[in-house]
């Protein structure tokens, strides 16, 4: 049995509530199962500095490149 | 000149000289979807009426005299994610169901019957291209026609299968994490991911905008490249679509492999591979002549970042219906969308400034590089159903982690085709039966280069797309 972690347990419902975002009790622990996944690998992401200058790329061209 | 196993640019040029007619091109076509689609369940609709009237007009052009456009007569299928008119586009949904008909094609199926291909129907899909194993639950899981219990691969599962049972020679897909490329791996075809931007999207339902690519695929190089040549140029109703001309890749198709130098990514490309994956690879590596090696960076985390950036993009995109009624979306990807919804800002925008650090990084290895090998998925085709695998000697959930080694490739939209392997499995291996497929990666624009190694390793025999076995 998964034991949900408390802090993204926190987010879920929080966020849920900020953004209007109804969550179905039966959908809550699976969501938190999956945001667990998404914080592992934003771990990995935000343990990397980046240089001020580096810029977001949402949409990006290789016309430029 | 009707079977099965005829290429797409043979069965035109057939009908060029007058050998066969478009239209019994088309009924065998339509005949062999009516036999094998019962057993591989790759077709959500069969556009026979449409079909005919194509292969109808194709013949009457013939009779004219007039020129014929270069796949002529060709049957092709198109994931159910793209426009056809008068149809609805599903996207592997039943929530897009209530939508109206589509009113034009998309751009790629204009551009595709402007060629002269043959639409014959639209293929099931992971539901709205999230997933690597089309198994839907709302429409049932498309089935390995090289081995009828396992995955085609996903998202593009059906548009794979269609191919490799033989039904059509051609296919569309789209591939935002893998969507070609594992297919292409678990059902042994050629599948191209072009450079982001390079074909339009318009007329197709995205999942996640700023990874969503669409590409062909064939059971040849040089079908997949024709068929590559037809889809290319500029259109509007993509902001993401190059105003580049059209760069035609097969005059070059059979240009070899000459001076490329070419090098196979090592570390995280190795690492999450399984030895059958590994040795598909050397394969590719040793008929190449491949020596070199090349450490792609933080590969780990570019996986990671596209992880995030998809589970967020989509969850926008389908954000009003996760309000609604999230009882509607697949079972299997629900749970993920609705996380995404919840994802701090501070992950998602760190992930996109990631990825222009990381596409810096990997243009600066394509200054001494020309092509990079790497597997297109970990392992062959896993059985329906698997829940869970090994990767890197950890037990992690299967349906997630099929897109390892594709996913840091499209991240930041380079062009790649997958070329399938067969016989890389040791004996008695109980995949040994199995293709296996690896990515032949170039620097953006440069798909003529990817294609041209594809050919050359087809025409030494290395790697081959037969179609399956065993089909009524």
């Amino acid at each position: 049995m998964h034991s949900p972690d408390p802090i993204i347990a926190a987010l879920v419902d929080a966020q849920a509530a900020a953004i209007g975002l109804p969550l179905n009790p039966a959908h809550r622990p699976g969501t938190i199962q999956n945001l667990e996944i998404v914080a592992r690998m934003a771990q990995a992401v935000m343990s990397q500095t980046l240089p001020a200058q580096t810029e977001p790329a949402p949409v990006f061209s290789h016309d430029r490149t | 000149m009707t079977g099965p196993d005829e290429t797409a640019l043979a069965v035109a040029a057939s009908i060029r000289e007058g050998s066969v007619s478009a239209l019994n091109v088309t009924r065998a076509a339509l005949d062999r979807i009516s036999s094998r689609n019962p057993l591989i369940n790759a077709f959500t609709l069969v556009t026979e009426e449409r079909a005919l009237a194509e292969a109808r007009a194709i013949d009457a052009m013939r009779a004219s005299h007039r020129p014929l456009p270069p796949l002529a007569g060709v049957p092709y299928a198109v994931k159910n994610l793209f426009d056809i008119d008068g149809e609805v586009t599903l996207a592997g949904s039943i929530i897009n169901r209530e939508n109206p008909p589509a009113t034009a094609d998309a751009v790629l199926v204009r551009r595709m019957r402007e060629a002269g291909a043959i639409l014959v129907g639209a293929t099931n899909m992971d539901e709205y291209a999230y997933g690597f194993t089309t198994e839907n639950t709302h429409y049932g899981a498309t089935r390995n026609p090289h081995d009828l219990t396992r995955s085609a691969g996903g998202s593009s599962g059906g548009a794979a299968a269609a191919v490799a049972a033989g039904c059509v020679p051609l296919s569309l897909g789209s591939d935002t994490n893998g969507s070609i490329r594992v297919p292409s791996s678990f059902c042994g075809l050629y599948g191209l991911k072009p450079t982001y931007g390079r074909l339009s999207r318009s007329g197709a339902f995205l999942f996640s905008a700023s990874l969503d690519h669409l590409g062909p695929f064939a059971r040849t190089a040089a079908d997949l490249t024709a068929c590559y040549d037809a889809l290319q140029g500029p259109a509007a109703g993509d902001p993401a679509c190059s105003r580049r001309d059209p760069e035609p890749a097969t005059p070059a198709i059979n240009n070899g492999i000459g001076n490329l130098r070419i090098a196979v990514a090592d570390g995280y490309f190795e690492q999450n591979a399984h030895p059958a994956a590994l040795n598909a690879r050397d394969i590719i590596a040793g008929a190449l002549g491949t020596k070199k090696s090349v450490t792609i960076p933080e590969a780990a985390r570019a996986r990671a970042s596209a992880y995030i950036i998809t589970a967020t993009e989509a969850a926008n995109l389908h954000f009003e219906n996760l309000k609604s009624r999230p009882d509607d979306f697949e079972p299997l990807t629900r749970d993920r969308l609705l996380a995404g919804a919840l994802t701090p800002a501070a992950w998602i925008l760190q992930a996109q400034r990631f990825r222009s650090w990381y596409l810096a990084r990997m243009l600066e290895i394509f200054s001494d590089i020309d092509i990079i090998l790497a597997p297109a998925t970990p392992f062959a085709a896993p059985q329906l159903g698997t829940d869970t695998g090994v990767v890197d000697g950890k037990v992690v959930p299967m349906r997630p982690n099929i897109g390892l080694l594709t996913q840091p490739i499209s991240f930041i939209g380079l062009p790649v085709v997958a070329v399938p392997v067969w016989g890389a499995h040791q004996q008695g291996d109980s995949n040994s039966a199995l293709p296996i497929g690896v990515q032949i990666i170039a620097a953006p624009w440069n798909e003529s280069l990817a294609l041209q190694v594809a050919a050359w390793l087809e025409k030494e025999g290395v790697t081959r797309s037969p179609v399956a076995k065993d089909m009524p």
